[in-house]
């Protein structure tokens, strides 16, 4: 980290223009001609009108990391929290997540990654903070007391506006101590957060809100077709000469309408009619692409299939040789074979971005969960150097995976190189949004279990197939090392275990949707469970605590066991240990003459230190709810390459009247690291569910959604 | 479509826009009038996510044809909302409670919220639960029950 003051003057122009969260909890801009700011940091800046603006190198898509970095970096500054305000980082080379490798925002990985790397930034500010005090109040370093924002000594008081100049000029400490979670003041404790106020008063900034001077709006053009190659559809030259029309521009995937408004390009748009050619490979629909996967989840050849052992480095026929070994000895088997469908992201803010290109500079506004892609795919359409495209971040109205890409950001991009000098704005449409989306693959489950005398599990193999995420996106993807983007390992203690990947490759494009593979893993794995222990005529909490060692698992689970066991109706339940936390949830349904109702939902985690108690529930609650729906009802139905049904009511939106209540517990673990949590809850509730409706006398579930088997689900 | 002019009560002001006239009502309040808390999320009137009052009912203005509303109607965004009544029980209730998450859907939440507890003052959860039919994506829908519940205390703590 570089402290010096002449870092903070080339680092820092840029974030001053961007919407950052007041006191007053207002969006506002901050103006550049304000009261000397002095940077201590890529994160900090010292107002001498003792305000500190904390960038924020992460995206804010609903997750709360926006308040929970600043809060952590806050609690070590031994700011007060009425003093912070907070800002949205572009792309910054320095912002480095050290468990994503960068500073994209996925994973589940900022609190776990730049938690302690913003802690560190407060810590060394406050330590030069206090150096400065300490020399202008005479007094040894020591014999300061920082506190809310102040630093005293020998009754006399200084803010941190009034040091901010002299702490620029320190260099930064190389070691601090972090506080140990009894010091904190901030962390943990009931606060708010500060994006909240803006966002219930139209005032917060998302990408479709952007509006610059001179600012053109584009529709889009696109076809219905997920993949196939574009053709220029008819009437495209006759838009041109619209008076309406500024420009029109082929982008990638489409055609973008350029107009003054948004209504007048869409309704351009919408007079084309843009057609794909597809190749007869490329000729597939729903039942075609099931048949691929299923039939290399089942085949005995899949020679091709790569492969991921518990060890990693262990061969495949050595590993396959070993499994089949332990199955000979068992007592029993049993095997099942699983499937989870495509299924849509389907946030609720439509995909959006802004481009200006001025001369030989490109800035970019744009809802980014990627900045380092973002800047480079829209510097390499521009022609420009990277360091030429500034990248302004907005609010996320929702990610879920899907703002990772760069396909709408491009098409912003080469929208701008047909009317320089203008900002444009490209607005995808819903219908456009659901049949562009990079989709979360199917993947089928082969299971099988090799069982001792009593019922419990000696040997298990899961083989999974589908397209790999990992295989199309992943810098790092290592075909030899496990797929974690297409499963994971048990939770729980198997003797034998063989794990295998088969990808796939499909012209259905696919994309990170939350919580990945843990949501089909987690469905294959507990939902299994529970059949075998009904088949050892065992209790699904015993039979899992049998399975399990992870003492902070047991806990949770032990905890859901007294909040059901004396409930009424049908209970299903469910383990996950994902993202550095220990979570379990049930549920409670009944199902009368086919008709299944879902009554309460009970979710218990351990997260480790809790930085924001109230924000972990909810976004467990959240997480829970954005794998409900598509549990019941998400079934994306592909016809000839079109993905049909395009709108929200279409892709498993759980609706309120689909919602039952939920209620969170939270483990008191502030010792252990954070876990992330915008992830975790999701997991859970398609096996709890499908276990429920088990208990409840139907059917066991083994192909989702809900739907499809012959239960009335109402969402 | 050939545009036209429009003079809408918008917040309080007689607001002047030109349009089609088969704009939907949210693309004037957004790019027209530069309201942009009015949100689109799907445009067909399913997810609420663009929901305004027009005097004082719920509308979904993305179904709403700029053209179909009556001269005079009066029209409500968050923006006017919040500005006018920045304490409002629903306001506060969502600010106590902490409920957005991305914080897409709020400002329809929010408004359907206002005219759901006008007609019913003192609801039950299940009243909530029927009356309250906007999307969240992000699943806040616990948090938006309880708000309600509570702004509907604050009403009646404030008026007794
Ligand atoms: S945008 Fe109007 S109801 Fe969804
Ligand atoms: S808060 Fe994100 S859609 Fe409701």
């Amino acid at each position: 980290m570089h402290l010096s003051r002449r870092a903070m003057l080339a680092g820092t122009a840029a974030s001053f223009t961007l919407f950052v969260c007041a006191e007053d909890a207002l969006v506002r801009k901050v103006d550049a001609a304000q009261p000397a700011l002095h940077q201590l940091g890529v994160y900090l800046t010292i107002g001498e009108d003792n305000r500190i603006l904390f960038t924020t190198p992460n995206a804010e898509m609903g997750q709360g990391t926006f308040d929970a970095l600043a809060r952590m970096m806050a609690e070590e500054l031994d700011a007060s929290w009425e003093q912070i305000d907070i800002a949205l980082s572009g792309r910054n080379v320095a912002m480095f997540n050290p468990k994503i490798y960068g500073q994209t925002t996925g994973g589940s990985l900022a609190i776990q990654g730049f938690g302690p790397v913003v802690r560190k930034a407060g810590a060394a500010a406050r330590q030069m903070l206090r150096q400065a005090a300490a020399e202008q109040l005479g007094v040894a370093p020591d014999a300061v007391t920082m506190r809310d924002g102040t630093a005293s000594a020998n009754g006399m008081t200084l803010t941190y506006g009034e040091l901010a100049e002299a702490a620029s000029q320190l260099e930064a400490p190389k070691d601090v101590a972090l506080k140990s979670p009894e010091e904190f003041r901030l962390i943990g404790k009931p606060y708010m957060r500060k994006e909240v106020r803006p966002k219930t008063t139209g005032e917060a900034r998302f990408s479709v809100d952007v509006d610059l001077p001179n600012m053109a709006v584009a529709a889009l053009a696109m076809p219905e077709e997920a993949w196939g190659k574009i053709k220029t559809p008819e009437g495209l030259n006759a838009l041109k000469n619209r008076d309406d029309i500024l420009a029109v521009a082929p982008v990638t995937g489409g055609f973008a309408i350029i107009a003054e408004d948004f209504w007048t390009a869409k309704s351009a748009a919408d007079t084309l009619t843009v057609v794909v050619e597809l190749t007869e490979d490329e000729q597939l629909s729903s039942s075609d692409i099931d048949a691929v996967i299923r039939s290399a989840v089942t085949s005995d050849k899949a020679e091709a299939a790569l492969f991921a052992a518990v060890n990693e480095g262990e061969d495949l026929s050595a590993s396959r040789a070993a499994i089949a070994d332990a199955f000979k000895g068992a007592a029993d088997q049993m095997e099942m074979l699983y499937s989870v469908p495509v299924w849509v992201h389907g946030a609720l803010e439509p995909l959006s971005a802004t481009a200006l290109l001025d001369g030989k500079n490109l800035t970019l506004w744009a809802p980014s969960q990627n900045p380092k892609a973002t800047v480079e795919v829209a510097a390499k359409a521009a022609g420009l150097e990277p360091s030429a495209v500034t990248l302004e971040r907005t609010f996320i109205g929702g990610g879920f995976g899907r703002k990772w890409n760069t396909d709408f950001t491009l098409q912003a991009v080469e929208a701008a190189i047909a009317l320089p000098g203008r900002p444009v704005k490209v607005i995808w449409t819903r219908e456009q949004d659901t049949q562009h989306d990079f989709y979360r693959p199917q993947l089928y489950g082969s299971l099988k279990f090799g069982l001792d005398a009593d019922g419990n599990i000696a040997a298990m193999s899961n083989t999974i197939a589908g397209q790999s995420i990992g295989r199309v996106w992943s810098a790092r993807y290592n075909p030899a090392a496990p797929d974690y983007s297409m499963q994971n390992n048990p939770a729980y203690r198997i003797q034998s275990a063989h794990l295998e990947t088969r990808p796939v490759d499909l012209p259905l494009p696919i994309g990170w949707w939350r919580s990945v593979s843990h949501q089909p893993t987690a469905f294959f794995y507990e939902s299994a469970l529970d059949e075998l222990a009904a088949r050892a005529g065992k209790d699904p909490f015993a039979y899992r605590l049998a399975h399990l060692d992870e003492p902070r698992g047991r806990r949770v689970l032990e905890t859901l066991q007294t909040l059901v066991v004396n409930e009424e109706g049908a209970i299903g339940i469910a383990y996950s240990d994902a993202y550095g936390g220990y979570t379990a949830a049930a549920i409670s349904v009944s199902l009368e003459e086919g008709y299944l109702q879902l009554n309460k939902i009970w979710a218990v985690a351990d997260v480790g230190l809790a930085i924001d108690p109230d924000n972990v529930k909810a976004q467990i609650k959240g997480g829970i709810y954005f794998g409900l729906g598509p549990t019941l009802e998400g079934e994306t139905q592909i016809e000839n390459a079109v993905v049909v049904g395009n709108n929200l009511g279409d892709i498993g939106a759980l609706t309120p009247t689909g919602a039952p209540p939920i209620d969170v517990t939270l483990i008191d673990n502030p010792g252990e690291a954070p876990a992330g949590v915008g992830e975790i809850g999701t997991p859970l509730i398609a096996p709890a569910l499908c276990n429920a409706i088990v208990a409840a006398g139907g059917p066991r579930i083994r192909t989702l959604p809900v739907s499809k088997s012959d239960l009335q689900v109402q969402i | 479509m050939k545009k036209a002019t429009y003079t809408l009560q918008i917040n309080g002001e007689a607001r002047t826009v030109e349009a089609a006239p088969d704009t939907p009502l949210l693309w004037v309040l957004r790019d027209g009038a530069k309201l942009t808390g009015t949100k689109y999320g799907c445009g067909v009137g399913y997810c609420g996510a663009c929901t305004v009052l027009t005097d004082g009912i719920p509308t979904r203005s993305c179904s709403m044809p700029v053209d179909a509303l009556d001269e005079g109607t009066a029209i409500t965004t968050i923006e006017g909302f919040a500005e006018e009544n920045p304490n409002h029980p629903v306001l506060q209730a969502w600010n106590d409670l902490q409920v957005p998450q991305c914080g897409y859907c709020q400002s329809g939440q929010i408004l359907s919220a206002k005219a759901f507890l006008e007609d019913n003052p003192e609801p039950s959860a299940q009243d909530i639960k029927d009356g309250m039919t906007n999307l969240c994506r992000c699943g806040t829908y616990n948090e938006i029950a309880a708000a309600i519940a509570h702004a509907a205390d604050l009403t009646k703590k404030s008026s007794a």
